[in-house]
């Protein structure tokens, strides 16, 4: 897609603001109906009623970046306290307070605190990543209000294809609708 | 709080950073100064070397290190309110939980300068840390020093970036109204969020996993700081029941700050509608709890002592209670046990004033509880020479303690004017969500 051969468009579609949840989910319903399976909701808060319709029925992936981030943690506190105790003993000879290079139990505490802090991390990470996040100020559809107290249903489509979902939007019971397109950054 | 609506809060906590008036300014000015003072002992400290600082040998754990285990234990209702109660699905934590974990972070960074200040040559803290050198040299790995310094470190690290997911979509919604250099702050430190389903789907699961994570780490923090004396010999350290005593006092001193620092900020950022009486008296019942553990604790470290037939440990607890510092021991006993007793009494745990009073009261007992256990235990261990001696603080010791409280209150007023102190989603997500038809279950409610 360009236009006027100068920018090229990022992503283009309809935008429909809407007040109450029940609303957004017939909404989304009534979309889909019509054969607009790709849609985005913006919310102020996350209402566990329009995710339960619009988001992927597996759970976020993020729960596995927690699981091997704690694994890791786990591993690495293990490895980094053995290594030290076998290192000190192997170069300096030392067994310090007499216990064995490898302490098992000592060596716990670390292993716990590494697989929180490797665990959160890559919690972080996932999130960031599934979210895309940090991204620009490129973003079709969004208004401020929509930090507020109004939702907002995107379709994505083409400029010849926005009357008619502009007609989806408001009969779906839209409080506004409009034709958005977001070009790419330079 | 049936009147709120989604636009009334957005603008109610968002009026809260609005440019702030005189009182607030001359407030900062005064921490600041504190800081300054605090700054100025510390490097007067470190140019005079380390006898300035009243310690002596074996009492070389002093003010330094019962500050760092005071500032340590206030982070610790933070993530109790913010991690542990929302797994819990407690609602009464949502208008409190962003000012206690804000409260976490900046009280472990206060914790974090002690062990500094204590080694004196705080620019060779980095032999702490576990880095290759050329003489083959590592840390202890069996230390509880050690321990510690990777379980504050992870609860800094963890309890920061727990701090700033939470505040990423109210970030949003303070960007979508600032104009000038809050917006470009808003506009960095919100990443572009945008409240889409997908974000949200990833937040939501994101949130849920660092609340897992904080439970046990917050349990395991001043467990391991308890380590720090139990792993000694030391009569009235050497005790099992350490951890769990010490995570009770913990969350019992940092429930005690998060009241002392909510009462004024609901006077001073008008924030009466969302935090009311029924929230205060939730943590005033926390604190009756927490209260009869540390009590359960303190009457049972002096059993033990009894019944063990040890006549170093007996004599330790005998010198606590009646030595030269037992003012200090009875001091802690009526701020930390007697005094939450009051709130048994509906009336005096709605009433602020006393509230107020009690806090700031159990704050100071909670210092001198590991005052006593740390440098009074120190001063009766085995060298009968330096028994019944009475500690004093020097003004370089005390000028740093006052500066730390003046450094960890300045960055909660910095932070309160910066960011929301009150959830605008968590307050949202507790209210109905707004429908066109109501369903008739609602409508007969």
């Amino acid at each position: 897609m360009s236009r006027a051969g100068y920018k090229t468009v990022e992503e283009a579609g309809v935008i429909g603001v809407f007040r109450y949840v029940d609303v957004v989910v017939e909404a989304i319903r009534l979309a889909r109906e019509r054969g607009w399976t790709a849609l985005r909701v913006y919310q102020p808060v996350p209402s566990h009623t329009i995710l339960a319709e619009v988001a992927p029925p597996e759970k976020s992936p993020v729960r596995f970046f927690a699981l091997w981030g704690g694994i890791a943690g786990t591993v690495l506190g293990f490895a980094l306290a053995s290594f030290a105790g076998i290192k000190m003993h192997t170069y300096q000879g030392l067994l310090v307070g007499g216990k064995p290079p490898v302490s098992v139990p000592a060596y716990i505490i670390i292993a716990f605190e590494l697989t929180v802090l490797l665990g959160g991390l890559a919690t972080l990470a996932g999130f960031l990543l599934f979210s895309r996040l940090p991204r620009g100020e490129n973003v079709a559809g969004y208004a401020p209000e929509f930090s507020e107290d109004r939702f907002g249903v995107f379709i994505p489509c083409e400029a010849d294809q926005a009357e008619q979902v502009m007609a989806l939007l408001r009969e779906a019971g839209a409080e506004q609708v409009r034709f958005e397109e977001v070009y790419e950054e330079d | 709080m049936p009147e709120l609506t989604y636009s009334r809060v957005n603008r109610d906590i968002l009026r809260t950073l609005e440019t702030p008036g005189r009182a607030y300014w001359i407030v900062v000015a005064l921490l600041a100064a504190g800081v300054v003072l605090g700054g100025y002992c510390w490097w007067t400290q470190i140019q005079s070397g380390m006898g300035v600082s009243g310690k002596f040998i074996p009492a070389a754990w002093f003010a330094y290190i019962t500050t760092f285990v005071f500032w340590v234990g206030i982070a610790h209702s933070g993530t109790l309110i913010s991690a542990i109660l929302f797994l819990f699905c407690a609602r009464w934590r949502t208008p409190i939980y962003r000012s206690a974990e804000a409260m976490t972070v900046f009280a472990v960074m206060t914790a974090g300068l002690f062990p500094l200040i204590h080694l004196g040559r705080a620019w060779q803290f980095y032999w702490l840390l576990p880095y290759p050198n050329e003489r083959q040299l590592w840390p202890n790995f069996r230390s509880p020093l050690l321990w510690d310094v990777f379980a504050v470190t992870t609860y800094f690290t963890v309890s920061a970036m727990f701090l700033y997911l939470g505040l990423i979509p109210d970030i949003a919604a303070a960007r979508d109204r600032a104009t000038g250099w809050r917006r470009r702050l808003y506009r960095l430190a919100s990443l572009g969020w945008r409240g889409t389903d997908t974000e949200w789907t990833h937040y939501s699961s994101a949130y849920m996993f660092f609340a897992a994570f904080a439970t046990p780490l917050v349990v395991s923090v001043h467990s391991v700081v308890s380590w720090d004396f139990t792993m000694s010999i030391v009569p009235g350290w050497h005790s099992t029941i350490f951890a769990p005593y010490f995570v009770a006092g913990a969350i019992h001193s940092g429930l005690a700050m998060v009241i002392t620092l909510l009462i004024p900020l609901r006077r001073l950022f008008r924030l009466e509608s969302f935090l009311d009486t029924q929230h205060f008296e939730q943590l005033a019942r926390l604190m009756i709890v927490t209260g009869l553990i540390v009590g359960y604790a303190y009457g049972v470290e002096f059993f033990v002592a009894w019944y063990s037939g040890n006549p170093y440990e007996l004599s330790t607890f005998l010198d606590r209670a009646f030595g030269p510092h037992g003012d200090l021991f009875w001091a802690m006993v009526v701020f930390n046990c007697g005094l939450p007793l009051l709130f048994f009494a509906p009336r005096l745990r709605r009433n602020f004033a006393v509230l107020l009073t009690v806090s700031v009261l159990v704050n100071v007992g909670m210092w001198l509880e590991r005052f006593v256990i740390i440098a009074v235990s120190l001063t009766n261990d085995y060298l009968p020479a330096i028994w019944r001696k009475t500690l004093h603080l020097t003004w370089i010791e005390a000028g740093i303690l006052f500066g730390s409280l003046c450094w960890f209150l300045l960055l909660f007023f910095l932070f309160a004017k910066i960011f929301p102190t009150v959830s605008i989603t968590e307050v949202k997500e507790a209210l109905p969500e707004p429908k066109r038809r109501v369903a008739p279950a609602e409508e007969h409610a």
